[in-house]
């Protein structure tokens, strides 16, 4: 197949993260690392700091207008997390050249992925897990295979999601059609490119399948009933017309209280909305 | 129903839902009438916020069964599958819910 050779090609030639976020790692891989360290990085893109103290304050981590500084922020949130929303807001000014077609607008897509870090955070604090890092995060950016083939390929594209549409196909499925790969599998290899952390890679490419070799493991597990979450509230638009199905080996692991969402998603969708008005400007 | 966070509670606001400790136990009941000594129990349960009941408030109660028989028909027709435990019928009947309450916003 031509094109699959094609995708494989844009992956290799992908743009590199910028520069504050392998600096951040290279910090960060220091055993005695500080606060003030990643300050240090992250303050050196004044915008930057200012998106990441915006996105510490909103209501997702429930400390609303606590955090004044990028090392209060290393402090109540964690090294990890604020590395994590460095590379998302990296990552989002990556995409924002994508332009819409006639059955998907980026800004959509990215509302929809909000929407998915939003309900993973919540299930995860629920189920309390003690490490709530990466939940909200890696939710953001999990279909990050999509945003790839929308950017480098957007025609093609453009023809998957009607094909889709019109056929009741899930997209990755229609994807495997025309171009011989998928999102989960492009997206995991451009994240491999990145020498992103392993645990977001694993939820890239194993978000349909909802666990890891067959094993439960509960970021994946998490995000994967997410996703389906938030296609069936329809909130943002993930480009599939078929809400996903449920792998139910989850359930055997996951014990969600069977209230949670009638009592939570009030208090999602609140979340949800601040996120978005304030990562979508 | 409106997200509170504990802050921003105030003297009267009543509880739209009932909230649990960990263990299931009732903590404070839906539709409790809060006054400000509730804020530092709230605290200490490290609950960061509450949903409160408002004026415009829509339960799935308040929709006529046309309405949610029909939200639930079309939501069923993007599925490939059906709910068939508790959890499941949760998430279905939530995004009815919602379906419904934020219908043209």
């Amino acid at each position: 197949m031509k094109l699959i050779n094609n995708i494989i090609l844009k992956i290799d030639e992908f743009p590199t993260l910028p520069t504050v976020y392998t600096k951040l790692n290279e910090v960060m891989a220091h055993p005695n690392v500080s606060a003030k360290d990643v300050a240090d990085v992250v303050s050196q893109d004044q915008a930057s700091a200012a998106k990441v103290l915006k996105v510490a304050n909103s209501p997702i981590y429930g400390l609303i207008g606590k955090i004044s500084t990028i090392s209060q922020a290393v402090v109540y949130i964690g090294f990890n997390e604020v590395k994590s929303i460095v590379l998302a807001l990296s990552i989002i000014e990556m995409f924002k050249d994508v332009k819409s077609n006639s059955l998907l607008d980026p800004k959509d897509f990215w509302r929809y992925s909000f929407a998915v870090g939003v309900i993973s955070r919540n299930i995860a604090n629920r189920l309390q897990i003690k490490n709530l890092e990466g939940f909200f995060i890696n939710g953001i950016l999990h279909g990050l295979g999509k945003l790839l083939f929308l950017k480098t390929i957007p025609d093609i594209y453009e023809k998957i999601l009607t094909v889709s549409k019109e056929k009741k196909l899930p997209v990755r499925k229609a994807e495997e059609k025309v171009l011989g790969i998928s999102h989960p599998l492009a997206g995991q290899m451009l994240a491999e490119k990145w020498r992103l952390p392993k645990e977001i890679q694993n939820v890239i490419k194993n978000l349909y399948i909802g666990t890891v070799n067959d094993r439960y493991n509960e970021m994946v597990g998490i995000i994967h009933l997410s996703t389906i979450m938030a296609s069936l509230l329809e909130l943002g638009s993930s480009g599939d017309f078929v809400v996903p199905k449920i792998n139910r080996q989850i359930w055997n692991d996951m014990k969600i209280p069977e209230d949670f969402f009638t009592n939570n998603y009030q208090k999602m969708v609140h979340e949800y909305q601040d996120i978005s008005n304030l990562l979508s400007s | 129903m409106a997200y509170v966070v504990v802050e921003e509670i105030k003297a009267g606001m009543v509880l739209a839902e009932t909230l649990r400790s960990d263990s299931g136990q009732v903590l404070m009941p839906e539709g409790l009438e809060l006054s400000m000594k509730h804020v530092p129990l709230l605290n200490r349960w490290k609950i960061k916020g509450v949903n409160i009941k408002s004026d415009d408030d829509v339960s799935i109660d308040d929709l006529s069964e046309d309405e949610q028989e029909q939200a639930g028909k079309y939501l069923l027709g993007k599925m490939t599958w059906k709910p068939i435990n508790d959890i499941e019928k949760d998430m279905f009947n939530t995004a009815v819910m919602h379906k419904l309450i934020y219908k043209g916003k």
